[in-house]
């Protein structure tokens, strides 16, 4: 396993109060594999990724849980040792490529400073692996596009310069949180090309964080699904996008447009998610589910139906005949 | 109900809309697909009176809407708009009830003392899922589908026939973007509205559009009807944006 966050808990303190935004949190991510983590705004999945790389803002406290990096628990380590982490072992990739990028140095210069941070090279060496690293993203005129600034490229092409930056080191784990959302349909099908080929082609494990469940269908291999802090399904992209189990996820797939008979009305998920501040103390999703029962002001159980196949929730039935591999929670 | 004849757009050396032609036919969703810079917004733009055409005409029910640089319509507030943003199309100073009469200010007294009256926003804000005690509540006291409500039922206030939205549901969480398409299709056959539906999400239009034109580069490339297009497009860029598009589906040389 590259990766093992078990039982994860974060809040933070606010004039409001403590809040709970992360609640046992557990995600693992083997070698090369593509992970996604699904969730709408204000399910932690952002928190999560800042959490691995230890870029929590200052009121933010981890509560319990481990984050296991090569056997490693990256929550003890010193800020010196996990700066020789980011980046060189773990990449990170943000949604908005202007603000990763530094507006006032020219591309080539970016990224051979990075190349220079991981690696013993000389100057000239450094800019000769900057424009490989550019062609890696598929760049044309990889030495131009190293002459220039930011500002002058699109917002497709900056994207694939961060992800160049990412990629840099070579990174055993890269965390892409969003990293196609501002971006066209078009230039975000070039970009998860990419992502994929650069993860063939180098190793890499992606965790990939995103608000659409489209994306994930045929880019991930596994997925979570994410509400309010908690993780309430994972497993297979494909069992979890075709057999949802848990209510929230099955509302979620309803919800979308995509092939739905347009004389009908879309079915939505009713209420509104739950105040930080007021957290419930059973079912995260109680107060908008429809199957909700009495039991379900009790913390819900993990019911399996496949291998690696979970949901978390008192109405799933467990799927007593299916071998499963309960280790790879 | 809406015709666009040859309309152009031109930003110094750019030209962000060139030589379009679309109709709207009452009582239908026309979609207007492109990715950013297509100039889909600039259209809408133009026919709101936010922007003056370089060139062309824009008529509603036959008359022109703007003539030379003054933009008139038969009647004010036959035309609104909902904007991509409610986070920064509605003034955070102001309350509720003063954003939705807002738009009252152009209409004559009598029609805005009637329409402005309490019994009626109230109506108004329970037709959009919303209630009279929000009214002298601010923004920011509401979440993003709450304020596209709101957004919503400031449109709808003059009674308009004609509606633009603009990527009304973009900045939404797909959860509550399926609440407001339902509401923006219940308030169409109820009020028997006509909306120019602008958006970069296929499955948005597919879902809420009876016809579509597909913009690229500011040209109109590609018009049919929905089912048509999304079954057969003729068009190289048509295809390619139908083959981008994110699906649930099994397709599995997506990322290939």
């Amino acid at each position: 396993m590259l990766l093992e966050i078990k039982e994860l808990s974060v809040s933070f303190e606010s004039i409001y109060g403590k809040s709970h935004v992360l609640d046992h949190v557990s995600i693992n991510i083997k070698k090369g594999e593509i992970i996604g983590v699904v969730g709408e705004s204000g399910s932690g999945k952002s928190v999560t990724a800042l959490a691995i790389i230890r870029l929590l803002h200052k009121n933010a406290s981890i509560d319990s849980g481990e984050i296991l990096y090569e056997n490693e628990n990256l929550l003890t380590k010193d800020e010196k040792e996990i700066q020789a982490i980011r980046g060189k072992k773990i990449g990170m990739v943000f949604q908005e490529p202007m603000t990763a990028l530094n507006p006032t140095m020219k591309i080539g210069k970016q990224l051979a400073n990075v190349i220079r941070k991981h690696r013993e090279v000389s100057k000239k060496e450094a800019h000769e692996l900057a424009i490989e690293t550019l062609k890696d993203v598929k760049i044309k005129d990889a030495e131009k596009v190293s002459e220039k600034y930011p500002f002058q490229l699109s917002g497709g092409m900056r994207q694939r310069v961060v992800i160049a930056l990412a990629m840099a080191a070579p990174p055993d784990l890269l965390i892409a949180d969003e990293p196609t959302t501002a971006l066209d349909v078009t230039v975000q099908n070039e970009i998860l090309k990419l992502m994929k080929s650069l993860s063939e082609k180098k190793g890499t494990s992606i965790l990939f964080i995103t608000h659409d469940l489209a994306v994930v269908g045929n880019f991930c291999d596994r997925v979570y699904v994410m509400y309010q802090g908690k993780i309430v399904e994972s497993g297979k992209t494909a069992d979890v996008l075709h057999k949802p189990e848990h209510p929230y996820t099955r509302a979620l797939i309803e919800s979308l447009p995509e092939g739905k008979n347009p004389d009908e009305p879309l079915k939505v998920i009713d209420g509104e998610p739950f105040v930080l501040n007021s957290r419930p103390t059973g079912c995260v999703f109680i107060a908008r589910c429809p199957l909700k029962t009495e039991q379900c002001s009790n913390v819900p159980p993990v019911r399996w139906r496949g291998t690696d196949h979970w949901a978390a929730c008192w109405e799933v039935e467990e799927n007593a005949g299916n071998p499963l591999a309960r280790k790879e929670i | 109900m809406l015709e666009i004849h040859s309309l152009v757009k031109r930003f110094d050396d750019i030209e962000a809309v060139k030589n379009v032609s679309f109709q709207v036919k009452k009582g239908e969703t026309y979609g207007l697909v492109g990715e950013s810079g297509s100039g889909k917004s600039t259209i809408g733009n133009m026919i709101i009176g936010l922007l003056q055409p370089t060139s062309g005409d824009i008529l509603m029910e036959g008359k022109h809407l703007w003539d030379k640089s003054s933009y008139k319509r038969m009647k004010n507030g036959e035309i609104q708009i909902v904007f991509q943003d409610p986070q920064s199309s509605l003034d955070p100073r102001m309350t509720i009830r003063s954003i939705l009469l807002e738009p009252l200010r152009a209409l004559p007294l009598k029609e805005r003392r009637e329409k402005g009256k309490k019994s009626n926003l109230g109506k108004l804000l329970r037709t959009v899922g919303m209630n009279e005690s929000h009214l002298d509540r601010h923004p920011h006291e509401f979440s993003g589908g709450q304020r596209q409500r709101i957004a919503i039922a400031r449109a709808i206030i003059t009674d308009p026939v004609f509606i633009i939205l603009d990527e009304p549901t973009s900045a939404l969480d797909v959860s509550v973007q399926a609440q407001i398409l339902n509401l923006l299709k219940k308030l169409q056959k109820e009020r028997g509205l006509t909306y120019l539906f602008i958006s970069h999400d296929m499955s948005v239009i597919q879902y809420m559009c009876d016809r579509v034109g597909v913009l690229y580069h500011g040209e109109l490339v590609e018009e049919n009807k929905t089912s048509k297009l999304f079954s057969s497009p003729q068009k190289d860029y048509t295809k390619k944006l139908l083959s981008s598009l994110p699906t649930l589906f099994e397709k599995e040389d997506q990322y290939a």
